[in-house]
């Protein structure tokens, strides 16, 4: 088995506003190896920003509480005080964020910013070797280096988003968050985006955490993925035991999979989840997505949800429990 | 390939400013400001402002005496000139202070937000609740006149305002996401406040300071008139206007020529100020 990169055990993070206490993330864990890309997907809301938030310690500081322990190559990043956090940030984890237009500070030339994160790390170097390093980086992600001395007003929003990963990957860091990268990008952008990114990851062999809603990402990138349901991950499992319709599901998933709309039938009505996330303030009791579910029984309105594994696809659902024995008896018969 | 460069702000500006004719009027008067500092000593020697000459009282203005003399028979040209440099430097210096003090105060405020916000913005409060011009009379009174103690009471007056204007705008800055993007790197907060927050409002605090300037400068004048600021015998336009004040029905260029450098030099600063803003945003021209 590979080397454990990260490690998030039973992670819970509220937002407390004045009286109101917004649970965001309830209790999840996580293990993503070296050289491992996990797909984090979810609707709006689910708590994935905020569990990427967690992983470098970046919660808003006043109104956050974080429990649990995120453990990088051992060590407890929630624990760690500030320099030490300072040393991680940008060189072993780094983070590329979601809207390519306000990432970039708009009064420095796009070369000076890559060269910032070189020079916080990596120590001063003199001017000719910066502006060359920051030229090759900028060539990786496919940017002539001559444009290192242009302004970020200067650039479409696709090579935006390329600088700015040029940014996280600056440092070759273990471990690359990306937070809906592609969002804000038009379909053939995203392409692009999507397949540097990927030579990007074989070439430094980084980690990936890979935020997105959107499936079709996570079937041309992923190796793992864990599905996100109102701050809990209610199924975990490798690319071919989410995507294989024929082996259990968490409901959720069935839901998020039938929403797909398919090509070779007509269809004359989107089949959408009903209903809309709970409000992260007032979370059901029991399953969470009992309200929406269309299997619920009364059983699901109360008590904890069991989690139930086959090898490394797990589902925190009760219903899956016999198709589970199921599975298991005809591997027997 | 060809080597594309995009112009700086500071080059836009540049250039923006010196296609405005008003910018190029004020900026005309600065520089003419400026050169009379620095050359004060080369155009009239400083003994000419405070040697008194009792025969020469009262002289109109003539081509030995330009702007004619005084009571005590100085002549005023010389006192008009070198008082140039005490109202530039009262004005200059508490602006420079203030605008230090302002943006390190407004931008952490802005930067740190919560409590620290919080608690900066309620001294700010109490701070702006007193009256500036009896804080400032209270802090002469309190640290003796001179013109040290002028400056240091001027900066103590306009920083709460400067902080406050700081504060609103790097809050908007703040919330950005490349402020998030530079944590994510591991830049530390001063960093973080010095290097990412304090260029995106260099523009405001610029502007800040310039309008601060000249109301500093007629501030200056009016704390000198009051006896409060420049002691006699230092040539300091609002003492001049003080002094020429007891005579001004007789001889009315005692007041006229202090006074139109005064106004001048105000106005033109505030031109320039307008100037500075429209420049670093085109959009607004004309609206304000």
């Amino acid at each position: 088995m590979s080397e454990k990169l990260l490690e998030i055990k039973d992670l819970k993070v509220r937002y407390v506003v004045g009286k109101e206490v917004s649970e965001a993330v309830n209790g999840i864990s996580l293990t993503l190896n070296k050289g491992e890309t996990l797909g984090l997907v979810g609707e709006t809301g689910a708590g994935k920003t905020t569990t990427a938030l967690s992983i470098m310690n970046m919660l808003p500081q006043y109104v956050s509480r974080a429990e649990g322990e995120i453990l990088f190559h051992g060590k407890n990043v929630l624990k760690m005080k500030n320099h030490e956090l300072r040393k991680i940030r940008g060189k072993q984890i780094s983070m590329v964020f979601q809207d390519p237009m306000t990432s970039l500070n708009p009064v420095y030339r796009v070369g000076e910013q890559i060269g910032e994160v070189l020079s916080l790390h990596e120590g001063k170097m003199p001017k000719e070797e910066l502006r060359k390093r920051v030229g090759e980086i900028l060539e990786m992600v496919g940017i002539p280096a001559a444009r290192q001395d242009e302004y970020p007003h200067q650039f479409s929003g696709g090579m935006k988003q390329r600088v700015i990963i040029a940014i996280a990957i600056a440092c070759r860091p273990e471990l690359l968050i990306a937070d809906e990268p592609t969002t804000a990008l038009d379909v053939t952008i995203q392409a692009q985006v999507l397949d540097m990114m990927q030579e990007l990851r074989d070439s430094l062999n980084s980690s990936i955490l890979m935020i997105t809603h959107d499936l079709g990402i996570v079937a041309s990138f992923c190796d793992k993925v864990a599905i996100m349901y109102a701050g809990e991950i209610v199924e975990y499992g490798t690319l071919e035991d989410i995507f294989d319709r024929t082996k259990a599901h968490h409901p959720y998933t069935e839901g998020l999979f039938n929403a797909i709309p398919n090509l070779n039938v007509i269809t004359p009505r989107l089949n959408p989840i009903h209903g809309l996330t709970p409000d992260p303030t007032e979370l059901p009791k029991g399953c969470k997505f009992h309200p929406r579910c269309p299997y619920a029984t009364d059983a699901c309105k109360e008590g904890a949800v069991p989690v139930l594994t086959e090898g490394e696809h797990s589902i925190m659902c009760r219903r899956v429990k016999d198709r589970f024995k199921q599975a298991e008896k005809e591997e027997q018969a | 390939m060809k080597k594309t460069r995009g112009n700086s702000i500071w080059k836009e500006l540049f250039l923006r400013l010196i296609h405005n004719k008003r910018a190029i009027f004020a900026m005309a008067i600065l520089l003419l400001l400026i050169l009379i500092v620095i050359f004060a000593d080369l155009i009239i020697p400083y003994s000419k402002a405070v040697d008194q000459n009792i025969l020469d009282r009262f002289t109109r203005p003539n081509s030995s005496h330009w702007f004619g003399t005084d009571k005590y028979g100085r002549d005023q040209f010389a006192r008009t000139i070198h008082g140039t440099r005490i109202s530039l430097l009262i004005g200059f210096g508490s602006a420079t202070i203030a605008a230090i003090l302002g943006t390190t105060i407004g931008v952490a405020a802005a930067y740190f937000g919560g409590k620290v916000d919080n608690i900066i913005c309620r001294i700010l409060d109490i701070w702006m609740a007193m009256p500036s011009l009896l804080v400032t009379l209270a802090i002469i009174a309190g640290l003796g006149v001179g013109i040290p103690q002028t400056i240091f009471a001027l900066a103590f007056g306009a920083t709460p305002g400067f902080a406050r204007t700081l504060r609103a705008a790097a809050l908007s800055v703040a919330s950005q996401e490349f402020i998030e993007s530079s944590v994510a790197q591991g830049a530390s907060h001063g960093r973080i406040m010095l290097h990412d927050l304090v260029p995106n409002v260099i523009s405001q605090i610029l502007i800040q300071f310039t309008m601060n300037v000249s109301y500093m400068i007629l501030l200056g004048s009016t704390l000198s008139f009051l006896g409060l600021g420049a002691q006699p015998p230092t040539p300091e336009w609002g003492a001049m206007l003080a002094e020429g004040l007891q005579d001004y029905q007789f001889y009315p260029y005692l007041v006229m020529f202090p006074g139109m450098f005064l106004a001048l030099t105000a106005l033109a600063i505030n031109i320039f100020g307008d100037a500075l803003r429209d420049g670093f945003d085109p959009k607004l021209k004309g609206r304000a």
